[in-house]
């Protein structure tokens, strides 16, 4: 058994995910069978996906505000291209050369123009979202062409487990392998741990940084992806909406410190889990979407607070410009 | 003057190229940048948009710019004090919802319905204040939470309500006042941020709590260790966050009379953009509210002009979010060279040609000829002192001196071989005064005016002067007091060689060669402090003439001495009456017999006057060289010479072989003895001068026998 | 005499780990006593609780004859206690006329005011710092300055001061001490923790020895001398071999030419530096903070780029190079160890295995696309042993060890990567006495083994002992080499400084 001064963050919103599991168990009819938990696995995985990519972001010493921004405008674009009739190929080939494009300027500016990555990343967001809704696409909401590959995506069942988990799970397991077992993903922690020894001990720092904001790119692309397979479409509006807190929040609320050099996969699998169910028995408790949202963030800052409570903070030990 | 000559006086005098260093050394200079880029968008937008300076345009679009300055400044002072601040879009809704339910659906006053506001502003910001202060939660994190809280709850509230706020028939003048009204042309919000900016700007730069924000901001841990309070500055900050932002949510109620579910959505993107375009660091300490104002109407008038221009809002964010990454770029690209820019800008080196000087080598046969008299000098406290600047003399026949490690030492007469330290002053005292009472006066290189009592107590006099309206840089404060001489009234007459450098930087300002010296007085009675002369190339050694109605100064890259009148019809007027000396001038004392002691720091160079005719030379050689190898006035050989009342030089003492005084700095005659020192000796050296008044003290002789 | 300050059987633990066990001490009013001890002996934390910023667990404070507890530093100070910190606790993004005022300030302060007295103070204490210049622009040694300007402008009874002389100049250190002597006769009482015996026996009038977080003894300072100070810190008689004087025929020869350096500048703080590094031979660097050594170095290992324009040239093995990243200087075998082992160094929150780990991994030594754990840990055993680094177990973090333990630890790092040259940036800064031993014995290994090495240090006795080659800098150039047989102490410092 943990002490109560063993509790971290992470173990502390597993408790609270376990306390809502059972409580929805055992209050609420139908929240415990398989359809259900696929369910609940279904709808973080968009959600999951990005976090993926914001976590690997994080443990570097970074913050990718672009993620919502280039999930929902690549897609809208490269269906669009679909939509002028490119081939799928063409389209495909354009739309990563420009998510990989915005991924590497990103990365560009933060490490070799010095420029803080929460305010690149926030500008890069707001042209990619003006660029493409004022150049390249012409409505809000963008369909998938009938009979498109995604289509068959979004229908894909295998023992029931729609395609959309296999793909979220396959990420899980690659970002994992990556940052665990990999030169370039060991980099992120030493990176993320200490930015000067990393650069002084020979590590391309640099390099690596462009690395880190490509891959976001590419995850946000993925969840784009997912997205538009689900609900065949995808609409542009979803990037002034609060999906890019509630991405933040997933990744930082299982435990990975904005400071960088801490956490992993499991994090971020934590915090999506969390909310899920969280959502998930909201639902099917039938609260309205507009409580859901207060229930949830009160959820999550008592949480917090609690941490806050378990783990003080010192001014004697704490970093500074640590947020 | 040749065409090249006046060419090279055009370019290296006249050209205020110096100014670009002194504005540079100006703490406002970070906000270059984003400064800038104001000017840059407003002119651009101004120039595209029909009617953008009408005063109807300005006065609206500016309403709305004073409610998202007020968030702005809220959100600065956070980030200054080390946070950040997600909330306000959340505070500053619900802030224009309590305005509009008190207003129209209670039906209640103004003044309630701005209370109600400013009150949901408070007490939000005081519960992201009270977790992150008190509880020490994560700034992002929490105010990241608290904002989808507030929204949420603001949803709830304006579905639920909108409605019935809509459907109200009250209304108040003073409420339309606030929305539409104008005071001298300005609109209500413009009024209420600038008032807000200028608080706040006092608050941080002046005030305690404004440093202590900016302490905890710039480090938490050295800020506890202060003493002060962290945990209730960082309250505070997010207290007054949630003001500003409830009272923008309140002058928004007023302005549109209602609150629909888009209501500051986005604002706290909007607002940390300003912070941060404006130039405020994101780690904390570093920025201010006018760098947060300039982000602020760089942000809205991109905004607003864009939509005015006919552009969606694809395009609009398109260039918001190109030109903020160039402004933010560029502007972290200047902060980090700044100071590199200064190192290379601020010495600015001027022309100079000096006039030829008669020759001092020995057998020239001209007054000046080097001897070898100084060498028989009796050394005093060898190796014991160093860098005795002035020596002075009491009544009791005891030496002073100051030394490097800003103390006064005294050798006791007769024989001078015991010594002890008389006060410590700090700092590094040069010129010596007695005055009537016995107190003794310096002046201290990089301090002021000090007075020492005869019972040893160190009393600062000044340590500045007025400003001058012209100046860049703040020459109030005395950067190099050298000399000082007393007139019977008492009042001390006193110079400040350089205004651009400190003390310890003589070196450079010989280099640069700029006339930038004063003669200033003090006055005991009011304690005032005056300029009376400005614009030598660096003024030193002061004395009163016998006369007692003038004195004379030493004027010493310029190799001249100028005798300043205090009374009769050329009282203010100063004249150079000695000049193109071939070496450089420091002290200047009385002599018993009614003529004048002056001291050589050193003798002039071909090769120094040569390179004085060549700034961008020396310029290069201060940017390229090691300190070690500069080419600056010599102070290897240096001597005394005496002048008469007609200017004429009557006698030279040189120590040529430069053992024991090199370079004399000052000395003093006193009972028939000389007595010598040096800035960079390290003895005070004492010699008998032939056919000199054995009597004769320069304290005795200036105040009187009684004191 | 009556104490100013009585510890009684202090015991202060962290985390169960005892830092300074029952404790008794005491402090006269207007003395300077020196507090010295190896790293981790308890000095630090012995001050810290006078100083109100950590609480004693057990055992009572007497200040006046009056039983205190100081909850934090201001408490302290408002009762008359100042602590200058080692680690400076200065405000970096303010002034230092409102570093020196802050906390002290008043309601509304006039810029110029505080200006022009922060000016005169400074200056009456002999410490030329500019008042309006922020703090982060400043060397160490004047943050130093402006930290000890503050303690002493609270006008406490008394002064704690933690390393204060660390990065002073000969000629600060004098000032320094003539301070230290008018605090004293103005009846301050002054705690002076340092590591340079010398400077103990030179300024105090009672010397403390902790060993281990205990009090080994308590005597006026005429009783010590330098020996017997050692054996007191160590717990064992070291023989003078720490830092034994070369005689002059067991200095290497001079190996093939590896490095050369022709007029490299940078700023105002590397002007126009030239000179040579042989392999086989350990090249000692001394200079003063702020003579450039530290930053020509940090230039030949791609840490810093040299100017754009006039930068100079580096050849290494006769050829051209120029580095824009450390990255491709250690491919060449070029390593840095930092003299910042905290901020630069180490990578705290890891294991030590994920830390030497970095430096194999960062010079491309690791083999095949895998990174296994078990590589890791068989680093860590390996350099643990090699090293004798004193830990828990080998998965203990770096966070945890001991300051020579630490360094240690980046050597490490440092040698996985196979240099040619390595560059030792004050190697034994911060580090206890017997790692001291150990980390010379393993330089000159290194240079026996025919690599170049480097060894910059402030540490004259380390220069003179190490070095086959002193190579003295000053103003941002070498500008004398000497050899370790021939020359003294006084030699170096006189080219240092003038």
């Amino acid at each position: 058994m943990v002490g109560i001064k063993n509790l971290n963050q992470e173990r502390i919103v597993l408790m609270i995910s376990i306390l809502i599991l059972i409580a929805a168990s055992v209050g609420l009819s139908g929240f415990l069978n398989s359809a259900n938990l696929i369910s609940i696995v279904r709808s973080i995985s968009v959600l999951g996906v990005l976090a993926l990519g914001m976590a690997i972001v994080i443990i570097g010493r970074g913050i990718d505000l672009s993620m919502v921004a280039i999930m929902a405008m690549s897609v809208a674009w490269y269906l669009n291209l679909l939509g002028l009739g490119y081939s799928d190929y063409t389209a495909l080939t354009l739309v990563i050369l420009g998510v990989l494009a915005v991924g590497g300027l990103n990365g560009f500016l933060v490490a070799y123009a010095d420029v803080p990555p929460i305010f690149v990343t926030l500008a890069s967001g707001l042209f990619v979202f003006g660029y493409v809704r004022s150049q390249l696409i012409t409505s809000d909401a963008v369909t998938v062409p009938p009979g498109h590959w995604l289509e068959s995506l979004g229908q894909f069942r295998a023992v029931s487990i729609p395609a959309d988990i296999f793909i979220f799970a396959g990420l899980c397991l690659a970002s994992f392998l990556f940052l665990r077992f990999t030169k370039w993903g060991r980099y992120v922690y030493f990176a993320g741990d200490n930015p000067v020894a990393a650069r002084i001990a020979g590590i391309p720092v640099r390099p690596m940084l462009v690395l880190r904001y490509v891959l976001s790119a590419l995850f946000s692309f993925i969840a784009g992806l997912l997205t538009a397979a689900s609900l065949l479409s995808i609409n542009t509006r979803v990037v002034n909406s609060n999906l890019l807190y509630d991405v933040v929040l997933v990744t930082v609320i299982g435990g990975i410190g904005l400071s960088g050099g801490k956490g992993g996969v499991r994090n971020v699998l934590i915090g999506a889990i969390m909310i899920g169910i969280l959502l998930n028995a909201m639902t099917i408790a039938g609260i309205s979407l507009l409580f859901q949202n207060l229930i949830k963030a009160v959820i999550l800052l008592l949480a917090i607070i609690f941490d806050g409570m378990v783990n003080p903070r010192d001014e004697q030990t704490t970093q500074q410009g640590d947020l | 003057m040749t065409f090249n000559e006046r060419l090279k006086v055009w370019r290296y005098n006249i050209l205020p190229f110096h100014v670009i260093g002194e504005i540079l050394t100006k703490r406002w200079t970070d906000s270059a940048i984003p400064f800038v880029t104001l000017i840059v968008t407003v002119v651009a937008f101004g120039t595209v948009i029909p009617h953008f300076f009408s005063l109807y345009s300005l006065q609206e679009s500016t309403r709305q710019l004073g409610e998202f300055s007020l968030v702005v400044i809220g959100e600065s002072v956070v980030m200054l004090g080390g946070g950040i601040d997600l909330a306000v879009g959340a505070i500053f809704a619900l802030s224009a919802f309590a305005a509009i339910s008190v207003f129209f659906i209670f039906a209640m006053p103004v003044w309630v319905a701005f209370l109600a506001a400013t009150a949901a502003g408070l007490i939000f910001g005081a519960i992201n204040g009270y977790l992150i202060g008190y509880i020490r939660l994560r700034a992002f994190l929490t105010t990241l939470v608290t904002l989808i809280i507030g929204r949420a709850f603001f949803e709830i509230l304006i579905v639920h309500f909108s409605s019935q706020a809509q459907m109200s028939q009250v209304s108040s003048d003073i409420w339309d006042f606030i929305g539409d009204g104008t005071v001298f042309g300005f609109s209500i919000p413009v009024l209420a941020a600038i008032l807000l900016a200028v608080i706040t700007h006092i608050t941080l730069t002046r005030l305690r709590l404004g440093w202590h924000i900016l302490a905890v901001g710039g480090s938490r841990r050295s800020a506890h260790n202060a003493g002060i309070q962290v945990r209730r500055v960082v309250f505070l900050t997010y207290v007054f966050s949630g003001l500003t932002s409830g009272m923008a949510g309140f002058l928004f109620a007023t302005r549109l009379s209602g609150a629909g579910i888009g209501t500051g959505h986005g604002l706290e993107i909007l607002a940390l953009t300003a912070a941060v375009v404006g130039g405020n660091s994101l780690g904390g300490g570093r920025g201010s509210v006018v760098k947060g104002l300039m982000g602020a109407i760089i942000v809205l008038v991109m905004t607003n002009g864009l939509i005015r221009l006919g552009y969606g809002t694809g395009t609009n964010q398109m260039v918001i979010g190109i030109l903020l990454a160039i402004a933010v770029t560029i502007d972290i690209r200047w902060l980090k060279n700044r100071h590199k820019v200064l190192d290379e800008a601020y010495v600015v080196p001027v022309y100079l040609k000096m006039g030829a000087a008669q020759s001092a080598v020995p057998g020239s046969g001209t007054p000046f000829e080097f001897n070898n008299q100084l060498s028989k000098a009796k050394s005093i406290g060898l190796k014991e002192i160093e860098g005795p600047e002035d020596v002075i003399l009491d009544r009791d026949d005891h030496l002073y001196c100051g030394t490097r490690h800003g103390e006064i030492v005294r050798f006791f007469a007769p024989d001078y071989t015991r010594s002890e330290i008389f006060a410590h002053v700090g700092g590094f005292p040069l010129g010596l005064a007695f005055d009537r009472s016995g107190n003794l006066l310096s002046c201290v290189g990089a301090m002021g005016l000090y007075s020492i009592s005869p019972d040893r107590v160190v009393k600062r006099l000044t340590a500045e002067t007025g400003r001058s309206l012209t100046s860049v840089i703040d020459d109030a404060i005395l950067r190099d007091p050298n000399d000082l001489d007393i007139a019977p009234d008492g009042r001390i007459y006193f110079t400040d060689s350089t205004k651009r450098y400190n003390a310890y930087d003589w070196m450079l300002d010989s280099i640069e060669n700029r006339a930038t010296g004063r003669l200033l007085v003090y006055d005991p009675k009011d304690g005032s402090t005056k300029t009376l002369l400005d614009g030598y190339r660096y003024t030193n050694g002061v004395c009163m003439a016998h006369d007692n109605k003038s004195l004379f100064f030493a004027e010493t890259w310029a190799c001249s001495v100028h005798r300043y009148w205090l009374e009769g019809p050329r009282a203010g007027t100063a004249e150079c009456v000695i000049r193109d000396m071939p070496g450089y001038p420091d002290n200047i004392n009385r002599a018993s017999d009614g003529t004048y002691w002056m001291a050589f720091l050193g003798m002039r160079t071909p090769s120094f006057d040569l390179s004085l005719q060549h700034p961008a030379m020396r310029k290069r050689m201060t940017r390229r060289l090691p300190q070690d190898e500069w080419l600056f006035p010599n102070v290897n050989t240096g001597g005394v010479v005496k002048f008469d009342e007609n200017y004429n030089i009557i006698r030279t003492m040189s120590d040529f072989a430069g053992e024991a005084h090199p370079s004399v700095t000052s000395m003093r005659e006193h009972k028939g003895y000389l007595f010598v020192g040096g800035i960079l000796n390290n003895r005070v050296g004492r010699i008998k001068i032939d056919g000199a008044d054995e009597n004769w003290s320069a304290i005795d002789a200036y105040w009187g026998t009684t004191s | 005499m009556k104490p100013i300050i009585r510890m009684d059987c202090v015991t202060k633990s962290y985390k169960g780990v005892p830092a300074i066990k029952n404790v008794d001490f005491d402090l006269r009013r207007g003395e300077i006593h020196a507090l010295l001890g190896e790293n981790g002996a308890g000095k630090s934390t012995l001050t810290k609780i006078m100083a109100g910023v950590v609480m004693a667990n057990a055992g009572k404070m007497l200040f006046h004859d009056r039983q205190v507890r100081f909850a934090t530093p201001h408490e302290a100070l408002k009762a008359g206690v100042a602590m200058v910190f080692q680690e400076t606790s200065l405000v970096p993004s303010m002034t230092v006329a409102q570093n020196l005022y802050l906390g002290s300030e008043k309601f509304i302060n006039r810029l110029r005011g505080i200006y022009i007295s922060a000016q005169q103070f400074l200056q009456s204490l002999d410490f030329s710092v500019d008042p309006a210049a922020m703090v982060e622009t400043l060397g160490a040694a004047k943050q130093q300055m402006v930290e000890i300007a503050r303690a002493v402008q609270h006008k406490a009874e008394v002064i704690i001061f933690d390393e204060p002389t660390a990065s002073l100049t000969p000629e600060e250190k004098r000032h320094f001490f003539a301070l230290l002597r008018r605090l004293k006769v103005d009846g301050v009482s002054i705690i002076f923790i340092s590591h340079a015996i010398e400077e103990a026996l030179e300024i105090s009038d009672r010397i403390t020895i902790l060993r281990d977080g205990e009090l080994v003894v308590t005597d006026d300072t005429s009783a010590f001398n330098r020996d017997k100070i050692i054996s007191a810190m160590v717990g064992r008689t070291l023989s003078e071999e720490l830092y034994h004087h070369h005689s002059g025929d067991d200095t290497r020869k001079p190996g093939k030419k590896i490095l050369s350096v022709q007029d490299i500048s940078r700023g105002s703080v590397v002007q126009n530096n030239s000179f040579s590094v042989f392999g086989g031979q350990i090249t000692g660097v001394f200079g003063l903070i702020g003579s450039g050594r530290t930053e020509t170095f940090r230039i030949i290992s791609g840490i810093d780029k040299r100017d754009f324009l006039r930068g100079g040239a580096i050849e290494l093995d006769d050829e051209p190079v120029r580095y824009y990243t450390p990255h491709e200087a250690i491919g060449d075998g070029i390593v840095y160890v930092t003299e910042n082992r905290k901020t630069e160094g180490v990578f705290e929150t890891m294991t030590i295995g994920e830390n030497i780990f970095a430096g194999f991994l960062a010079a491309g030594r690791k083999k095949g696309l895998v990174v296994r754990v078990k590589d890791i840990q068989a680093l860590a055993k390996q350099w643990i042993k090699d090293l004798n680094i004193k830990t828990i177990n080998n998965d203990a973090r770096v966070v945890e060890l001991s300051g020579g333990n630490q360094q240690k630890t980046v050597i490490a790092k440092g040698l996985t990567q196979k240099p040619r040259i390595i560059i030792f940036d004050e190697p034994t800064r911060g580090v206890d006495v017997g790692a001291i031993g150990e980390i010379h014995q393993l330089i000159n290994k290194l240079a026996d083994e025919g690599i170049a090495v480097v060894v910059i240090s402030s540490h004259l006795p380390e220069i003179m002992s190490l070095s086959d080659r002193i190579l003295v800098c000053r103003q941002g150039r070498i500008v004398e080499e000497l050899s370790p047989g021939e020359t003294t102490e006084e030699e170096i410092m006189y080219a240092a400084v003038h």
